[in-house]
């Protein structure tokens, strides 16, 4: 890519006020990471449209573990789509980083994921063809502006991490499902994003092994101060989160927090 | 997109490759099958150009052509056949010997030789012919008699020819009975009544050629029996001819003399189709035998083709005189066991040809029949008259051999032409020598044309007293006011005319012309129809054409240049017509690959949704995901094209080395032999690869654009 420059350093709008329904934070210091200002999407279906998200104000800060919860068709997923910039509101605003998706176009739209978002799906959607490797290795070359040198050193690291490092040169298919997760959780971290979203992460894992995915993002939440946001509504999921976003047929209700579970850990993190 | 990143989707590109492998083996094959067929393609069709190139060049047209700049139809030397009946417009040179001064000044030329072309029908496998000949035969030995005594020592063959007449005068009179008198007829009876007339003998007697000629060309054409053979001629500088045109090669007989007025006959058309039909069966299979090593039993078209001769048995026992028919009958009678048979059993018994029989029957021909028959209608030797075709224009010309073009013997289109000299083919063709064009206007000038009357010339011919005859009953009655053409009659007259010194001298301008030598400048003064330039480096072509022109500019003369492709007519359009078949072949390829190649990327962008998805949410740009696939169908198109390039050559070399056969006679000309052995060269190997390369890229290209509109939020709902 022509210029390498973090575009979170361009075009940095002020979200401004924060919405006045939900209590926007609560330590004062922590970064406005990801904003939302009455966000609306509709989805046409047939002769009809389907509200996905009927108004949403959102403000998620920087080093939180946060989970989105609801029922089936609550709208979790597609709140998470336009937090990671891969769909756009019908209406309402979105801001990552400060910038706001809507007035971005395709290419600045992949740049902004590139540099700020992770992804972690809940098929995992990793690249068959490629490596254990190369699959981590491929924002850090979408990036660009990495040695081989640099690139080895950091997938390694985070391989290593994850537990992988001994199945670098395995292909995707060769892998358990957890397995295959954390590769994802490898790739998403790799780019350094500023927050990696994770849509049901744990839903085609077993209940152990999904309780490790957890375990590792958290120690990652803990010690990288990394924002993650997942949907969910696996119970044990909802239990390890510092921050609850529950979400009803397209609306936020008022959020909880488990104060009891790290909170000193979460507030830390945000500095 | 740095280096590492192309690194790692060209790393994509050839895994993706090989993990959808049956997908990339049926696009590969496709690529390099087409690849393959338009490299066999181009290199046979270059390897065709050369040897049409060489089979034109080295046999007709030399590499350049020179013709009237005022032609009304564009110069074509091989594509008049079955066009006799409008005779196109060449326009002429001339004076050839200018031309060929100027265009040899150029350094690359290393000949100029006349050329031009005409028909002309000999008539043959005639009593009277045979007749006739075997009276010139008789008078040339006894040339230094006086006539008195010629006269009696060739009784014997004069009253064989006199009994033709007699003959001939009977057949006549009962066709004016039956049919009427129609002018052609009269026209014979008429001709008939002259040479029964006894002046005609005492003519003869003083000038016998003439007379011969008369005969030749006005009472043996009578003889129903008589086989018009038709030539097409070229004339041309016979030496020059043989010495620059490097194909040519005398087969029977020995080429004309140097200088000398000659004909020689195309050995093809005098093996494949002037000889003895029967013989021609047996030729036939032993070539095919030989050649093919094919049986009779297992050929159908063969068995089909020796039926269809046999059942010709009737046609062939009325070519038999009486003799000859008995002698045969005697013959076959003894050879196949049947005592009592007649001919009509015979023949179709003895030609029932079998592998078993063949030999033996074959040898039986050539010992037994053949010295009874007339292989071939003019023998070697033979001294012809050549009827110009469509009037009546003859020269007479001795046959001296027959001729071959190497390498292209058996193709039709080689044998199309025969040669005859240059002085013959001017007078033949109607243009006249200079001194010859004086004596016409001379001519003119005594017998104001329109009302020359033909009593005049014909008393002036035969009779330097009076005839009995009264010609002119026949002329006012059935060709009134006919002024003569360049007729043989009008000929002889004026010869007769303008010889004072009386009719001996007719006789040896006569002899003069066939005996004499005539120098090179004789032959190069005067004009011709074209004129085939011979470069001494090829590959000059187009440089040296251009340079001609420019020479004959600047000498002002009339005269263009073209290549030996367009000169050679239609038979040179066929290397277009083949291109124009290569190109249509390649736009096929073209589409089909396109379609595959297209379907192809399709399938593996709606196959690999949801991967394109989560590269693009993940963060990889539309230049990213377009890369992919270009370069993916790059890859493959690659290999492919270097695989079908591969096989495409070692086919080629193989060919090479085993030689296309021609499956037929008319391809071996487009071979320039028996068997077309290609050659690649590099350009060959250009083609297909580039061409396919660019199908490859270019039906990737919408496939792959339709790749990154897919949004990456499919990425979020794929399932693997
Ligand atoms: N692409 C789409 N087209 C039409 N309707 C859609 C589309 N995506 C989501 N919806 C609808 O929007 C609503 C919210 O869907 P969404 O996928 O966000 O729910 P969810 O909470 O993620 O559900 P689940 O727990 O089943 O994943 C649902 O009614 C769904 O049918
Ligand atoms: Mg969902």
């Amino acid at each position: 890519m022509e210029h390498k420059s973090s575009p979170d350093t361009a075009q940095k709008a002020n979200p401004g006020t924060t919405p006045n329904t939900i209590p926007t934070t609560r330590s004062g210091t922590a970064e406005e990471i990801v904003v939302l200002q009455n966000v609306v999407k509709q989805y046409p279906l047939g002769k009809v449209t389907v509200e996905a998200l009927k108004g949403i104000d959102l403000v998620l800060y920087e080093g939180e573990f946060a989970a989105v919860v609801g029922a089936s068709g609550s709208g979790k997923s597609t709140l998470l789509n336009m937090i990671g910039c891969v769909d756009l509101p019908t209406s309402g605003r979105v801001f990552i980083n400060g910038i706001e998706i809507g007035k971005q176009n395709d290419k600045e739209l992949t740049r902004l994921r590139l540099y700020n978002l992770g992804f972690i799906f809940q098929t995992f959607n990793l690249v068959n063809v490629l490596s254990v490797f190369q699959n981590v290795e491929m924002p850090l070359l979408l990036q660009g502006n990495f040695t081989r040198k640099e690139r080895l050193l950091r997938v390694d690291q985070l391989l290593d991490r994850v537990g992988l490092l001994t199945h670098r040169n395995h292909r995707p298919n060769e892998l358990s499902g957890g397995q295959r997760q954390r590769v994802s959780i490898a790739r998403a971290l790799v780019g350094k994003p500023k927050i990696v979203l994770a849509d049901e992460p744990t839903a085609n894992l077993d209940s152990v092994t999904g309780k490790e995915i957890i375990d590792l993002m958290q120690e990652i939440n803990h010690t990288d101060h990394t924002t993650f946001l997942f949907s969910t509504h696996d119970e044990r999921v909802v239990s390890r989160v510092q921050r609850i976003i529950p979400i009803e047929d397209g609306l936020l209700k008022q959020p909880q927090y488990n104060d009891a579970l790290n909170t000193a850990n979460a507030l830390t993190g945000t500095r | 997109m740095d280096l590492a990143m192309l690194g790692l989707m060209n790393q994509l590109a050839w895994r993706s490759l090989w993990s959808h492998r049956a997908k990339s083996l049926v696009v590969g094959t496709v690529i390099a099958l087409g690849v393959f067929i338009l490299v066999l393609a181009d290199a046979l069709l270059d390897s065709i150009y050369d040897g049409m190139e060489s089979s034109i060049t080295s046999s007709i047209t030399g590499q350049l052509q020179l013709y009237d700049k005022e032609a009304e139809d564009k110069l074509s030397l091989m594509g008049t056949l079955g066009n006799f009946l409008t005779q196109p417009h060449f326009g002429q040179i001339d004076d050839f010997e200018i031309v060929r001064h100027t265009v040899e000044k150029h350094p690359n030329v290393a000949a100029v030789i006349p050329m031009g072309t005409d028909s002309a029908l000999i008539f043959s496998g005639n009593n009277m012919d045979q007749a006739l000949q075997e009276l010139r035969d008789a008078l040339h030995l006894l040339a230094p008699l006086h006539s008195n005594q010629i006269m009696v020592a060739l009784q014997s063959p004069i009253a064989r020819v006199q009994a033709i007449i007699e003959h001939l005068n009977h057949e006549y009179k009962l066709i004016a009975q039956v049919t009427g008198q129609s002018k052609s007829t009269a026209a014979a009876m008429k001709n008939l009544k002259i040479v029964s007339a006894e002046d005609f003998w005492q003519q003869f007697a003083l000038t016998p050629e003439p007379q011969l000629q008369f005969l030749d060309t006005r009472i043996a054409p009578l003889m129903d029996d008589s086989i018009p053979v038709f030539l097409e001629l070229l004339g041309t500088d016979l030496e020059r001819f043989q010495t620059h045109f490097g194909r040519f090669k005398i087969v029977k007989g020995a080429p004309v003399p140097s200088g000398r007025r000659g004909l020689l006959i195309n050995d093809f058309q005098y093996e494949k189709i002037m000889k003895d039909r029967m013989a021609r069966v047996f030729d036939s299979i032993s070539e095919l035998k030989a050649s093919e090593n094919t049986r009779i039993e297992e050929n159908k078209a063969l068995q089909d083709y020796i039926n269809r001769r046999s059942k010709e048995y009737k046609k062939w026992i009325l070519s038999f005189d009486g003799q000859t028919a008995e002698t045969i009958a005697v013959e076959l009678r003894q050879f196949l066991g049947l005592p009592k048979a007649s001919l009509e059993i015979l023949i179709p018994r003895f030609m029932d040809l079998t592998d078993d029989n063949f030999e033996r029957r074959k040898t039986f021909f050539y010992e037994k029949i053949r010295p009874e028959i007339k292989l071939y209608p003019v023998n070697i030797g033979d001294d012809l008259t050549l009827n110009k075709f469509g009037n009546g224009d003859s020269q007479r010309v001795r046959l001296y051999g027959t001729f071959k073009f190497d390498g292209v013997e058996n193709s039709g289109f080689s044998g199309l032409f025969h040669l005859v000299d240059m002085i013959t083919f001017r007078e033949l063709h109607g243009y006249l020598t200079e001194q010859q064009k004086i004596e016409i206007a001379a001519l003119k000038e005594e017998f104001s044309t329109p009302e020359w009357d033909r009593n005049d010339v014909e008393s002036a011919l035969f009779d330097n007293a009076e005839t009995e005859i009264d010609w002119s009953s026949f002329d006012n009655e059935f060709e009134p006011n006919q002024a003569p053409s360049s007729g043989i009659n009008a000929e002889i007259s004026a010869d007769f005319q303008l010889n004072p010194e009386g009719s001996q001298s007719i006789i040896s301008q006569i002899n003069e012309a066939q005996q004499r030598v005539y120098p090179q400048s004789e032959i190069d003064r005067g004009a011709t129809v074209s004129a085939a330039v011979i470069l001494k480096d090829v590959s000059q072509l187009e440089q040296s054409e251009r340079e001609i022109a420019a020479l004959l500019d600047q000498a002002g003369l009339p005269v263009q240049v073209i290549d030996w492709q367009t000169a050679s007519g239609q038979v040179g359009q066929m290397i277009t017509v083949m291109k124009i078949v290569l190109f249509i072949f390649i736009i096929f390829v073209f589409s089909v690959s396109m379609v595959v190649v297209n379907n192809a990327m399709l399938m593996a962008i709606i196959n690999r949704y949801g991967e394109i998805g989560t590269l693009r949410a993940i963060g990889a740009s539309r230049n990213v995901i377009m890369g992919i696939f270009l370069i993916e169908s790059f890859i493959l198109t690659i290999i492919a094209s270097l695989i079908g390039a591969l096989a495409g050559l070692l086919f080629v070399i193989y060919l090479s080395h085993v030689g296309i056969p021609a499956p037929r006679l008319e391809i071996q000309f487009l071979f320039g032999g028996q068997r077309l052995y290609p050659t690649m060269n590099a350009d060959n190997l250009y083609l297909g690869p580039l061409v396919i390369l660019l199908v490859g890229v270019s039906a990737t290209f919408y496939p792959a654009l339709l790749a990154t509109r897919v949004p990456p939020v499919v990425a979020m709902n794929a399932r693997e």
